[in-house]
């Protein structure tokens, strides 16, 4: 358990680092739009998928360490047990959500695979480059939910105060 | 009703393409008893355009109307009506569009692989060029200029001719003309009236430079649970709307062109060596088209110049 | 009915701490199975909204304002701000107002600019004697305006929802937030006359105040040069936070502000805030898409044009409706959620939809300062180590204070859209 949660931790990383390269990406863009009047054909779509799979990878971290924003205002006054049944119910909830997902995702993934389908932008990159950081990211979430769903049965989950 | 057609629109309802699918709505639902309903999801509240192809073709909605080009990552060939000058008449966007003509016919065919079936083909006009102070009369005017395209094609064709192609959505287009984020436009002239954007631009530049077309496409597997009955009478539907759009739209163009000059705009239409012009600078944009698509490019380019 | 029975189950699944994104993701895909539409729109609606270039701005607007803020950023420009108006009659809460104003402009969360001035105006107002209750107000309220005064988060949003300019959403923001930066200064300078008895703070010599605006100067031309940029239209608002992240660099590196591990931490804290953020947009997108299959966003709007047909009347009624469900709903899903129910209706009334965005901005700082729910209290109650129920408390004047400025807005709508359109 522990090496996957590095592992969700270095995820976490790549995705920082994805959102600063878009950054980068983008910066050159205007760049060579304004210095050289000739603009980049990749800045906008590359930029772009380092979102998709850097929120995609990031997600299981945030819900590892409790940073999902969540409203607080009933569950801070219950006792532990109260706190307890309503972790596991809320991430079996997640829990469920992530599999169907994942299962879909997963879906629309292999079809655009297997027809070989593109985007038509001015890149033309598969779609399933993209495509494919859905069912990645839920199937993570997934695997995470239930680890949390087990903390809520042993009583080890995190408190409020030890979030963020 | 024991059959729902939902329909996935980006445009809203009062568009001439929201229009044409009440009235292809009305034609079914009168015809069909009631048996079959028409629900249309207006504004992209359910799918944006670009999404449409995925969507219906998945199966996740019944119908979805979607601009012709989103199927270029499918079907590249489809991208023969942003071929530079080579649609740039009425007659000859007539009878490329005919159902199951040389052009059409095997786009039609090819988009059927992607699990979905084009029921009809909704007209939206010819691309035009918006400047300001002076017309854009040939690929000379639009050297190291920036120019706002819509997709890839019509930005090989603005580099071919020297420019600089930036995508702009449509919704950003207004205030981009207005702060000077391109210095030339390009839409449909009826995107001129619907966005006001004589507010912004002063010239209009006739140059058909490209045909915009939508098409209504029907998710295969749920078209063949269908009933025969049923088939015909959305097949009927369609056909009158098909041709009600077409028709019409010659009057929308000319009246949108006629806003456009009551609002201040001048409205220039190239000469026939200035096209010839537009046209020399775009060989490469032929070639690349040929390149990309193999044979059944080249079928439909051969097609389409003998129209 | 229906309506009634997918609240409950939303507030069910809210209340029992399930993350906003998956509540709402949850539900849209429970609601699309059970009504029989297919499944496959959860996935497509997830990729779709990671797929808007528009909200590619969110990182970029948070890693720029972070790595300003690594830098010392809010310590400089409350620094500068005081040394010029600190002696005034309540001289401190207005140079705590501006900074929040400043700030704003570099900012796009309110969350991030009440609590960065705060970290500074809180403890050096109540030393000065300043009432802890209306120190309090003042930092909740002042920190709304980081999403009036472009760039703003919740803005981008509403322009990717309702396929609308951001520019001019951003542009439109201005005017507003300059009136409510007003009314905040002034409210301030009649309570420094009437309930003094704090502390006057001297004024600052010359040489003070050109040290310290010097050291303000850049991150303020920072921001200045990024609203340019928007304004003049030389860049989309995703690639002005770009510019905005390449100059905040340029910035701490020259002053030598920024080590490796606070760029680090810039870098991490972004791409949390990013990652929250974005899948609530992802997980609002799949409970819009169920319930508009559903067609309850088209069944409440028909009711709405319907009964309350003037545009006065809806207008009040829809801010009672929006200041109710902004007690409990956290801010960012209260635009997803309510944005699709609501324009069509407004639009059929005649109201411009860059108008309505920055209404619905007003009013979701409302909901970030009413108790029980509203972020920005939470910010201040931890900033400020005191009872939620003392913030609550002294947010109420500013409470009136916005609503006003609604007000304002509704019979003077050219405060909004002047600067987008003529100017
Ligand atoms: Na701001
Ligand atoms: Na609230």
């Amino acid at each position: 358990m522990t090496a996957f949660s590095s592992f969700l931790r270095a995820l976490a990383w790549i995705a920082a680092l994805l959102f600063f390269c878009a950054g980068g990406m983008l910066t050159y863009e205007v760049a060579a739009r304004y210095l050289f009047i000739a603009p980049t054909i990749w800045a906008a779509e590359l930029s772009q998928l380092c979102l998709i799979w850097g929120t995609m990878l990031a997600m299981p971290w945030l819900l590892q360490s409790g940073r999902h924003i969540a409203v607080d205002a009933i569950t801070e006054r219950l006792g532990p047990l109260g706190k307890r049944l309503c972790y596991g119910l809320s991430m079996s909830a997640v829990g469920l959500f992530s599999l169907i997902v994942t299962w879909f995702g997963g879906d629309i993934f292999w079809d655009s695979f297997e027809r070989g389908r593109t985007t038509g932008s001015m890149l033309d990159l598969p779609t399933w480059v993209a495509e494919l950081a859905i069912p990645i990211g839920f199937a993570l979430l997934f695997a995470q939910a239930l680890i949390e769903v087990l903390k809520a049965m042993r009583g080890t989950m995190l408190e409020a105060g030890e979030r963020s | 009703a024991d059959t729902t057609l939902r329909i996935s629109l980006q445009l809203p309802l009062t568009s001439h393409l929201g229009q044409n699918l009440l009235l292809f709505k009305e034609e079914v639902e009168k015809n069909s008893n009631g048996d079959i309903a028409v629900e249309i999801y207006d504004s992209a509240q359910l799918y944006k355009d670009k999404e449409v192809p995925a969507a219906v073709g998945s199966g996740a909605i019944e119908m979805g109307v979607a601009s012709l080009t989103r199927y270029v990552g499918d079907v590249p060939a489809v991208d023969i009506f942003y071929q530079p000058f080579l649609f740039d008449t009425e007659e000859k966007v007539r009878a490329a569009v005919a159902p199951g003509s040389a052009v059409r016919g095997p786009l039609d065919e090819a988009i059927q692989d992607t699990g979905s079936t084009v029921l009809w083909w909704q007209a939206y006009g010819g691309a035009i060029m918006l400047s300001k102070e002076a017309p854009i009369k040939t690929p000379e005017d639009m050297k190291g200029k920036k120019v706002r395209v819509f997709g890839k094609t019509l930005g090989d064709f603005v580099k071919a001719a020297g420019g600089a192609p930036t995508l702009i959505s449509g919704s950003e287009q207004y205030l981009a003309y207005q702060r000077g984020t391109v210095d030339i436009g390009m839409t449909g002239v009826s995107g001129v009236k619907s966005r006001k954007l004589w507010d912004v631009m002063d010239t209009i530049t006739v140059t058909n430079n490209a045909d915009i077309e939508f098409i209504v496409v029907v998710n295969t597997d749920f078209w063949n649970g269908l009933s025969e009955e049923h088939k015909a009478i959305v097949q009927a539907a369609a056909l009158t709307a098909e041709n009600d759009v077409r028709d019409r739209m010659s009057q929308i163009e000319a009246d949108a062109y006629k806003a456009a000059e009551e609002n201040g705009m001048t409205v220039y239409r190239p000469t026939a060596e200035e096209i010839t012009a537009w046209k020399t600078v775009s060989e490469p944009v032929y070639e690349a088209y040929i390149e990309k698509t193999g044979d059944l490019g080249q079928k439909i380019m051969d097609a389409a110049k003998k129209l | 009915m229906t309506t009634v029975l997918i609240l409950a189950a939303l507030f069910s699944l809210l209340l029992i701490r399930v993350p906003v994104a998956f509540a709402l993701g949850g539900l849209g895909l429970a609601l699309l199975l059970f009504g029989g539409f297919s499944p496959l729109m959860a996935p497509q609606a997830i990729l779709s909204t990671l797929d808007g270039f528009i909200l590619l701005a969110v990182p970029l607007f948070l890693l720029m304002s972070n790595i300003l803020l690594k830098g010392g950023v809010g310590k400089d420009l409350f620094a500068a701000v005081h040394a010029w108006v600190g002696h005034w009659p309540g001289g401190l809460a207005v140079a705590t107002i501006i900074s929040c104003g400043i700030f704003a402009a570099i900012s796009g969360s309110s969350v991030a600019t009440a609590a960065t001035i705060g970290t500074v105006a809180i403890p050096e107002m109540i030393e000065r004697g300043y009432q802890k209750r209306f120190v309090y107000g003042l930092l909740a309220a002042g920190g709304t305006l980081g999403i009036l005064i472009p760039p703003s988060i919740p803005m981008i949003v509403y322009g990717f929802v309702t396929e609308q300019s951001v520019i001019a959403l951003f542009l439109a923001g201005i005017g507003p937030g300059l009136l409510l930066l007003t009314l905040f200064i002034i409210f301030s300078m009649i309570y420094a006359r009437w309930f003094g008895g704090f502390e006057a703070v001297p004024a600052a010599d010359w040489e003070t105040r050109f040290w310290a605006s010097l050291r303000a100067l850049p991150s303020v031309l920072l921001a200045v040069y990024v609203i340019r940029v928007i304004y003049i239209g030389a860049a989309t608002p995703t690639e002005a936070a770009a510019i905005g992240l390449a100059g905040a660099l340029v910035i701490t590196l020259a002053m030598r502000r920024l080590t490796w591990l606070s760029f680090r931490q810039a870098i991490f804290d972004s791409m949390v805030t990013t990652v929250a953020i974005l899948m609530i947009v992802a997980g609002a997108k799949v409970f819009g898409k169920a319930i508009t299959l559903y067609r309850i966003p088209q069944d409440i709007s028909m009711f709405i044009s319907q009964n309350f047909d003037t545009p006065l009347t809806f207008i009040l009624v829809v801010s009672v409706v929006l200041l109710i469900m902004g007690l409990v709903f956290e801010a960012l899903s209260m635009v997803l959620i309510m944005t699709p129910v609501l324009l069509p209706a407004a639009l059929i009334l005649g109201f411009d939809p860059i108008w309505f965005g920055v209404y619905m901005v007003v009013m979701v700082e409302c909901a970030l300062i009413t108790p029980p729910v509203g972020l920005n209290l939470y910010v201040i109650q931890s900033v400020a180590k005191s009872k939620l129920s003392e913030v609550a408390r002294g947010v109420l004047p500013f409470l009136g204070l916005m609503l006003f400025s609604v007000a304002v807005l509704y019979f003077w709508p050219a405060l909004a859209l002047y600067i987008p359109f003529n100017f």
